[in-house]
Formats: structure tokens, C-alpha cells, sequence
């Protein structure tokens, strides 16, 4: 059950842009799709929807091909894209139309989104009396998506991909280009297809982003799976390395005597590296004993973003060095 | 191929209506069209309405056309029509003031009308046979005879001459129609200056000319028009990466499918609406300007010799308009998915006339074989090219259309170009279903033709590999 994506492999001439990549859902959640510009994520993406196609392996989603006329999908491409001088109303109802959602039940999913997405002055334009009168019956009319902010049109677009109420979604970049206001609308509908217990497919250049919904990941450099599993495993196969300080004595002489590494130095605090667990527990013995008072310590796991820099980093060193 | 390729093609056709219709450009071409419908009929008819009655009173007066004439020459090179003709023409009312004369000496009748003032107010008529019948009339310069008078005059001689001389002919039907067709009327101004100041030919057949001519262009500009808006269509929602979300739905034959057939509904339903307003047109002008419409007719009357003249062939009438409509449809087809294809071979609508240049360039080449064509065919020669033109599935619109309703091709030709057209329709679709998938997400410079036939076939390969 679920979606499984199975060696799939993509060719331009000599150039293999995704080469044997799998991967699989076999429950509701979000998975993470990342990568660097040009790693192979959208066209794995759009091998998945059907739109481009495969020079190897397959796409099932409950052990049948995957296809967009068979399974209820949504997708907010990362290129966002609208009818510019056609009016919201007419053009939400038309990709509504082409998932077989009627006239009728398109009309009242649009009202229910417009008003979760805060929209619904573009959608219904109200006129005061005296210009209805002055401008007739056609002046309320839906705006045109040339007429909206670059937020407002992603919320349309939004809209648009969830409308169907899919079963399978797939978000490429959902929070960029959007204010912190309009970010936290995309989140709590995000958080809420997840409790919907919808599949998720995200690919985000923003690790908090992936951090905050994400359960399962593949990496992807030059087009290969570089990195992949459950997010919390791979955290805790790296181990607790990150060490954050804090304190209002000067550390660096105890940083120098254990020969540890600081990776930054921020206000907040002095991030240190560690082999682990061990030599956290070492250094703050050690500190302890010399009296050094902390405000703060913090031991965890490293983060996403420095798993994706290092893993590619590493894949990509391997690489020129195999070349 | 397959039926999945084009699933959902009707939402597409009937959002492309929609659009199309809510577009303020065909708002206001609608519009325009209409009133213009509207108001067509009525302006001819008030201005026949006028001419009518500046008619009746130049009649009365004997100042114009027939009843200006005096005398009449005739002069029959064949020998064989002179008498004939000349007593039909003596008992005819519009000549009633017009003595006839059959000449003998065609140089002595000539120099007389050219140099006598007693003869200002006479014409020579010559008959001759050459491949075809012609009718020759000459007149005095200086004479108070004007073009338009003998305009007048070449009509009547000309009915009379059909009435008289083909009538008596052993000849069937066809060969009735097809002689009367190829009569050759001519004028000659004589002058003291010169023997042959002008020679103003006028051909029997300029009205179906102009007529063929009228119905070549509408189809080019319908065909420029719509391509166009399809591949701005196409163009927009791949630049405007809408093509993204579409795909989740669809597929890129359904697009082009529907977009394709609802321009082509938009094309029929506005020419429904034009017909349906020249319709209440004539009956507005009926009970406005009833005197400058034709009896039973719906055209004024100023229209009559151009109806008569342009002699739609009636057998089989129902049809050949079927089969007409069926070639405009296919010929609508197959250039709208050339268009189609042309539109997605570009990803900037900056360069939508680089992609559009072989389009533009293969809809000019047709207009012009329509064009040369009707002149081929009206002047009753190379109707060998005309056979080959008609059933050539790129050229057939533009020739066919025309000679079916003319009744020069035989509907046999035009059943035969309709299965030439379904052929070539499928084997476009299956052209464009091997490339399309390809050009709808390309980006970059606009791909020419040769690079689109070897991703054809490679495309093909791919498939047969993968099969």
C-alpha cells in the first residue's frame, strides 16, 4: 500500500539526471524530497506525475501505476503558474472541472478555501452601492491573477492544488517567496492535510521547513540517492555532536586546552563540535571543576541543514575525486 | 495513441469557448460583425430602393441604359445568330426605342459610329466564336453613351443572347451551364484619335471570381486569426508555467484537442450568429425598403446581377454545403494543430512570430494556390492543377470550398478530399502525440522544423524500444 518508487531512472542523451532512485510511502506523512538546484528533484517529481517520461523503473501508488487519472493528486509546483488575464473564479472552477469536481460543488470548495486562505475579497469583490449602480452588474466580478500580489497568487495556486481534496500531494517549495503571516496560513494547512492523513511529497531548500513536517527523507546529488530513511535515525546515527555554550567568563582558553572546534560564535552563544557524547561530558566535568559558571549547555544532534551540506559535500568530493 | 491521451479535451474545449467569447478583442469583433450583419441588407436595399426609382425616372426620360440607345449593329462573324438575335432584341421593351441593324461591313460600320454625329447614340455589336462565345460592343467615345449604360446594356444583350442562341443549341443541361459560363463580353471605345482608345474587357465570370476570391480570404483570416490565439494559448500557459498544474489533470493531446475544437466552436458559432443576423437583416429590410429588394428573394436588388452572375450550382445544393462545412471543418483541424504545434515549439510569447513563421508562411502559400486556382479555373484552363490542388489535404480548403458550391469540382472529388483529410488529420495527431509531450515543457530557443522531425523519430523509437 502506499506510493512506491521503484529504480526510476531519467535520461537526457549521455546525461542521466536521476539514475535508480527509490523510495517509499507506506503511510500517511510527509516525505522529504532534497537536494541542490539541479539535483534531479523535479524531474523525479514530474516522472512521478507521469508528465515526463521514465527511461527505467516504475511509479505505483497502491500497487498500481501511479496516474493522475486513476489517483487524486495535487501539486503546487515550484513554478508557480496562473491564467494572468482570465478571473480567479473562472479559472479555479476550470482545474476543478478537469478533476471532475462539478460546477456546483467547485463553487462551494472555493468559498471554503477562499475564506482559509484569507482571499475571499479577491475572489468576491464587494462594491459599494453607488458603484454597482454606476458600473452595472459586471463590475463584481473576480479579480484576474495579473491584478495580485505574488503572495496572493500562491495562495490561489494553492487553492488550486488542494481543491480536489487529493490523496496524494506534492509541495515543491510551499513556503517560499511568503511573508511570516501568509507562511503561517501555508503551515496550519499543511499541518492540517497531515492530519488528514493525506501523502505528502515535499522538496524545500528550507531544512526548517523539512524539519518541522517532515518524517522520512532522500537526499539527491547529480541525481542519486545519496542519503535516505527516517529523519530521527538518521539524526541519532550521527550522534550528539553539536555542543552550545554559554556563560559570561571567556571559554576559549578551556575550548583550546581540550582542542575542540568552534564551527560559529554568535551572541547567543559559542557552537562547539564533538566527537560525541563522551567528550561533551569531559569538557563539562572539566569546567565544572575549574568553577566556570554556564547560563547555557546544550548537547544535541546536528541539524538537518548540516547533514544535507555534509552529505553532499562529501558525495560531491567523492565524485570529482572518481572522475 | 490512445483514448486516455485525450481524456478531459471537453473541459479544455469548453473553457477555451468561454474565454475566447469573454476576450474583449472578439467582444468587440462580435459586435462589430453583428451590426454590420444587421445592417448590410438594409443600406443596400434603401440604396437599390434609390437607384430604382433614379431608374425609373431616367427610363421615362429614355436618359439611360437600353432606352438610350438608337441603333443597334449587330454583326455576326459565325453567321449563324445574327437574325436570330436581332429579331429577339427588336421585341424586347427595353429596346423599344432602339432600331436594329445587321451589319454587313464591319470596317464601314465601325468608321461610321467612330466618325458620323448622327451616330453618337449607336453600338456595334460583334458575335465571334473563339473557344468560347464573345460578345463585342463598340461605341463612340465622344458619344453620350457612358460605361455604365452599356453595363445596362451588356446585361440585356447578354440574357437575350443566353435566351436565343444557347437555348437552341442541342445541348444538355451541364453543357447549357457550361457555355453560359464561358461567354465573353467585351467594350471598345472607338475614338477619331485612335481606332482602340480601351479595351475594357469584362469577364462573364468576375463575379465568381470576386466571390471565390471573398470566400479564399475569409477562410485565411479565420485560419491566421485562430492559429494564432491557439498558439498564444499554448504559449502563455507554458511561460506562465500553468502547464505544471494542468498536467496533474490531463494530458498535452487533450490541451491541444480542446483548445484546437473550441476555437473552432467559437469560429461556427460566430458564423452562426452572422448568418442568423443577415437573416433578420433581409427581413428588416423587407419591411423597411421592400422596393429595393429582389421578389422572393433575400438580397437586394442591387445584388441581383451579382447572385445571377455568380450561378451557385443548385444540384445536389444541401450536399455540397454538407460537404463544404466538413472541409472547412477538417481544414480548421489540421491547421489548428499545426498552429498547436508551432505555438509549443516556442516558450516566450516574445517569440511566438519566430515559431509562427512556417505556419504564417504555409497558410500564405495555400491562400495564393486558392487564389491562382479560381483563376485557373475561371478561365477554363489547367483544370488538371485545379483536380490536383482540390485534393492536396493542406490546399483543399481554399479550393474546394469554393468549386463544390460552384459546381466546377464533381462531389465525388470532395468526398475523396474529406478521406485525403482524415488521413492526413491522423497522421498529424499521431506526429504531434509523438513530439507534444516533449514541447510542452520545452524551454529555450524556438526548435525548428528539422529538429522536430528527428525528435519525431526518435521519439518513435524510444516507444518501440520500450514496447
Amino acid at each position: 500500500m502506499g506510493l512506491v518508487v521503484d529504480k526510476i531512472v531519467k535520461k537526457y542523451g549521455e546525461n542521466t539526471v536521476v539514475d535508480q532512485l527509490s523510495f517509499r510511502m507506506d503511510q500517511p506523512g510527509v516525505y522529504a524530497l532534497l537536494g541542490r538546484n539541479g539535483a534531479g528533484k523535479t524531474t523525479t517529481i514530474r516522472m512521478m506525475l507521469g508528465m515526463l517520461a521514465m527511461d527505467g523503473g516504475s511509479v505505483t501508488w497502491n500497487d498500481k501505476p501511479l496516474s493522475p487519472f486513476t489517483t487524486n493528486i495535487g501539486y503546487l509546483a515550484e513554478e508557480r503558474g496562473l491564467y494572468p488575464k482570465y478571473t480567479l473564479m473562472d479559472q479555479l472552477i476550470y482545474f476543478s472541472r478537469l478533476k471532475n469536481i462539478s460546477e456546483q460543488e467547485a463553487k462551494k470548495r472555493i468559498k471554503y478555501w477562499a475564506e482559509r486562505l484569507q482571499v475571499e475579497e479577491y475572489i468576491y469583490p464587494t462594491t459599494s452601492a453607488d458603484q454597482k449602480k454606476s458600473r452595472g452588474k459586471g463590475a463584481i466580478q473576480s479579480r484576474k491573477a495579473e491584478q495580485l500580489s505574488k503572495g496572493n497568487q500562491q495562495k490561489i495556486q494553492l487553492m488550486a492544488s488542494l481543491i480536489s481534496d487529493p490523496d496524494l500531494i506534492i509541495f515543491d517549495e510551499p513556503l517560499s517567496g511568503l511573508d511570516p503571516v501568509n507562511a503561517d496560513i501555508f503551515r496550519d494547512i499543511i499541518h492540517d492535510c497531515i492530519r488528514k492523513e493525506k501523502y505528502i511529497i515535499m522538496s524545500s531548500h528550507q531544512m526548517a521547513t523539512i524539519e518541522e513536517f517532515c518524517t522520512d527523507l532522500t537526499i539527491l546529488n547529480r541525481g542519486k540517492d545519496v542519503l535516505s530513511g527516517n529523519l530521527n535515525k538518521i539524526k541519532k546515527s550521527y550522534g550528539r555532536v553539536n555542543m552550545y555554550l554559554k556563560s559570561e567568563e571567556d571559554l576559549h582558553p578551556y575550548i583550546k586546552e581540550h582542542n575542540l572546534t568552534i564551527l560559529e560564535e554568535t551572541p547567543d552563544g559559542i557552537h562547539i563540535k564533538v566527537s560525541g557524547q563522551e567528550e561533551a561530558d569531559h569538557f563539562l566535568k572539566d569546567l565544572a571543576s575549574q568553577n566556570v559558571s554556564l547560563i547555557r549547555f546544550e548537547l544535541r544532534e546536528p541539524s538537518l541543514h548540516e547533514i544535507f551540506v555534509s552529505t553532499v559535500e562529501n558525495d560531491s568530493k567523492a565524485g570529482d575525486e572518481h572522475e | 495513441m490512445n483514448k486516455e491521451e485525450f481524456r478531459g479535451w471537453q473541459e479544455v474545449l469548453f473553457f477555451t469557448y468561454q474565454q475566447t467569447f469573454k476576450s474583449k478583442a472578439v467582444k468587440i469583433l462580435t459586435v462589430i460583425f453583428v451590426l454590420a450583419a444587421l445592417l448590410v441588407v438594409p443600406i443596400m436595399a434603401a440604396i437599390s430602393s434609390n437607384n430604382a426609382k433614379d431608374k425609373k425616372d431616367d427610363s421615362a426620360t429614355g436618359n439611360s441604359g437600353a432606352g438610350l440607345i438608337e441603333k443597334m449593329y449587330i454583326f455576326d462573324e459565325t453567321g449563324r445568330f445574327a437574325d436570330e438575335v436581332l429579331d429577339y432584341y427588336a421585341g424586347l421593351e427595353e429596346f423599344s426605342e432602339t432600331e436594329f441593324i445587321k451589319a454587313t461591313d464591319l470596317k464601314k460600320t465601325k468608321e461610321r459610329i467612330k466618325n458620323s454625329k448622327d451616330e453618337m447614340l449607336s453600338i456595334l455589336l460583334i458575335i465571334s466564336e473563339k473557344e468560347t462565345y464573345h460578345l463585342n460592343f463598340y461605341y463612340n467615345k465622344d458619344g453620350e453613351i457612358g460605361i455604365m449604360d452599356l453595363e445596362d446594356v451588356t446585361d440585356v444583350v447578354v440574357d437575350g443572347f443566353k435566351e436565343v442562341v444557347i437555348a437552341s443549341l442541342n445541348l444538355n443541361e451541364d453543357q447549357k451551364l457550361l457555355v453560359s459560363n464561358r461567354i465573353q463580353t467585351a467594350t471598345t471605345v472607338l475614338s477619331t484619335e485612335k481606332t482602340k482608345v480601351k479595351d475594357h474587357k469584362i469577364y462573364f465570370e468576375e463575379y465568381q471570381y470576386t466571390f471565390s476570391l471573398i470566400l479564399v480570404m475569409t477562410f485565411t483570416m479565420v485560419l491566421s486569426f485562430c492559429g494564432e490565439a491557439v498558439a498564444n494559448s499554448i504559449i502563455t500557459e507554458k511561460s506562465s508555467k500553468i502547464i505544471e498544474l494542468l498536467m496533474t489533470s490531463i494530458k498535452p493531446m487533450a490541451i491541444i484537442t480542446g483548445k484546437v475544437l473550441g476555437m473552432l466552436g467559437v469560429v461556427l458559432s460566430q458564423g452562426i450568429l452572422l448568418v442568423g443576423c443577415l437573416a433578420a437583416s433581409s427581413f428588416l429590410a423587407n419591411s423597411l425598403f421592400p422596393a429595393g429588394m429582389e421578389t422572393g428573394k433575400l438580397y437586394p436588388k442591387q445584388m441581383t446581377s451579382m447572385m445571377d452572375s455568380i450561378e451557385i450550382d443548385t444540384h445536389m445544393l444541401w450536399a455540397k454545403v454538407l460537404l463544404i462545412l466538413v472541409i472547412f471543418i477538417l481544414g480548421f483541424l489540421i491547421f489548428g494543430l499545426l498552429a498547436g504545434i508551432a505555438g509549443a515549439t516556442v516558450s516566450k510569447l516574445s517569440d511566438l512570430a519566430e515559431g509562427m513563421k512556417l505556419y504564417s508562411l504555409s497558410l500564405v502559400i495555400c491562400a495564393y494556390v486558392g487564389i491562382f486556382s479560381v483563376q485557373f479555373g475561371t478561365s477554363g484552363i489547367q483544370t488538371w492543377l485545379l483536380h490536383v490542388f482540390s485534393l492536396i489535404p493542406i490546399f483543399s480548403p481554399f479550393t474546394l470550398t469554393v468549386y463544390l458550391l460552384l459546381g466546377k469540382e464533381a462531389i465525388w472529388v470532395g468526398v475523396l478530399a474529406v478521406v485525403l483529410m482524415i488521413i492526413c488529420l491522423y497522421l498529424l495527431l499521431r506526429f504531434a502525440a509523438d513530439v507534444y509531450d516533449y514541447l510542452i515543457y520545452y524551454n529555450g530557443d524556438p526548435i525548428k522544423l528539422n529538429k522536430l522531425l528527428k525528435l519525431s523519430k526518435a521519439r518513435k523509437g524510444d516507444k518501440k524500444h520500450a514496447e
